[in-house]
């Protein structure tokens, strides 16, 4: 029997009154059981199995897909909406895609959580959460090995203001010329720095879609189409 | 016992419904076999008709085989200034088995869950935009299920109610008539707590 804190990354029905969850939990990374019987009028859990809410379940068997016995709730249900509601369940998406089955990461579990407490004290506006998804979609490329030094170069030197460099998979940033694929050194310092401007918000959102496009393949990220009204109308 | 290919199909064939596996499949081929031939070549043909006419109503998404449903071909309907918004064909029916509502519907035929692949567009929320821009429609009414999609699904829904200057309200959430409150679990308890009325 293990015990874990976690959250539903992701439910979906399961033969006729189960579901298959996708947990992801502090110290066990991602782990997939299944919740038997939950999907009857009579069961409580299923208010319980849903995203976004910390709880401590008790998992059963020795194999990859664990069998699910009680849930309690360790924080009230988040009751997020709007913008929020769709960045966490971006989040979620992004997680249950690139993340590898039970690969502890408790720290990335530690960052998630408190961008979801962040997001309730937020306004609706793509200006005030795009800072915190860049940031945990760093703490993500790190935590897998993906996120180049943005301090120096390929050479070992430190990144100039006025210098141009591009994104190499395999050797991080290549100082380079101008050019539409090239970003500005200034703004990858900024970025670095997490320091958010217009500029550098540009330049993290680049540099992002390009490290996670290995890991995503030709499969884009549905959640983004959530916020296309949002694009149109605040920014 | 053996078993001929024709018998193992029908078995197999059996299995696509929800919460048959192969022992339940097996007594429902052996049934129709020994016992009810004319039942089975009914179902046969039923099925086979059903599959092949039942589509979607083209305003409301909801199944029928004609091109407009009954309630949007209705005329006392048809001009209704509300539309009530569901996830499925079957709740449509839970609704109109309590005779409270007069006006349309239009079925998501599912809920906002980016995770499975399922954005706006699959929605068909394009024709829902087309049906609410009608002069006649003053209401929407957000009646997804009360589930974290679902609520997503509504707040969507509510904001191109917006940017079209339609009311849009949501069901009210909570304890079950005759219900009692030790019973109610802690999620569904806080949500009928917040959503507290005047009296
Ligand atoms: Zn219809």
């Amino acid at each position: 029997m293990l015990r874990v804190e976690g959250v539903v990354l992701h439910r979906r029905a399961y033969r006729e009154t189960s579901f298959l969850l996708d947990l992801f939990c502090r110290e066990s990374g991602k782990i997939s059981a299944v919740a038997k019987g939950v999907r009857s009028a009579k069961s409580d859990r299923k208010s319980l199995l849903q995203p976004f809410q910390l709880l401590e379940c008790h998992l059963y068997g020795r194999h990859e897909l664990k069998n699910l016995g009680s849930v309690d709730a360790l924080q009230p249900a988040m009751q997020l909406q709007g913008l929020r509601l769709y960045c966490a369940m971006y989040l979620n998406e992004l997680l249950n895609r690139v993340l590898p089955k039970e690969e502890p990461c408790p720290q990335l579990f530690n960052h998630y959580l408190s961008i979801l407490q962040q997001f309730r004290q937020l306004d609706d506006s793509l200006n005030e959460v795009e800072p915190l998804l860049r940031e945990f979609e760093f703490a993500l490329l790190s935590e897998l090995g993906y996120m180049p030094d943005l301090c120096e170069d390929s050479h070992g030197e430190v990144l100039r203001h006025d210098g141009h460099y591009m994104l190499s998979a395999d050797e991080g940033l290549v100082a380079s010329a101008d050019n539409q694929r090239s970003f500005r050194g200034e703004a990858l310092m900024l970025v670095n720095a997490r320091q958010w401007g217009p500029e550098s918000m540009q330049c993290a959102k680049r540099l992002s879609r390009q490290l996670l496009a290995p890991l995503l393949g030709d499969k884009p990220l549905k959640s983004r189409e959530l916020f296309a009204p949002f694009r149109t109308s605040n920014s | 016992m053996k078993t001929t290919p024709l018998i193992n199909q029908l078995v197999d064939a059996f299995k696509v419904l929800p919460g048959v596996g192969n022992k339940s499949a097996q007594r429902m081929a052996y049934h129709l076999l020994e016992r009810n031939r004319e039942g089975g070549i009914q179902l046969s043909q039923v099925l086979h008709d059903a599959m092949q006419h039942v589509k979607h109503c083209s305003q409301c998404r909801t199944f029928t085989e004609a091109s407009l449903c009954d309630i949007c071909a209705s005329p006392t309907r048809a001009d209704s200034a509300q539309i009530c918004i569901v996830e499925s064909p079957q709740d449509v029916l839970a609704i109109e088995q309590t005779a409270e509502y007069k006006g349309l519907y239009f079925v998501l035929m599912g809920h906002l869950s980016p995770i499975d692949g399922v954005g706006p567009a699959e929605l068909g929320l394009d024709k829902l935009n087309e049906l609410m821009s009608k002069d006649t429609v003053k209401e929407v009414i957000l009646a997804t299920n009360p589930t974290v999609e679902g609520e997503a699904t509504a707040h969507y829904i509510a904001q191109m109610c917006k940017s079209q200057g339609v009311r849009a309200t949501r069901i009210a959430h909570g304890v079950p008539v005759g219900g009692e409150l030790e019973y109610i679990d802690g999620n569904t308890l806080s949500r009928a707590l917040s959503g507290r009325l005047d009296v």
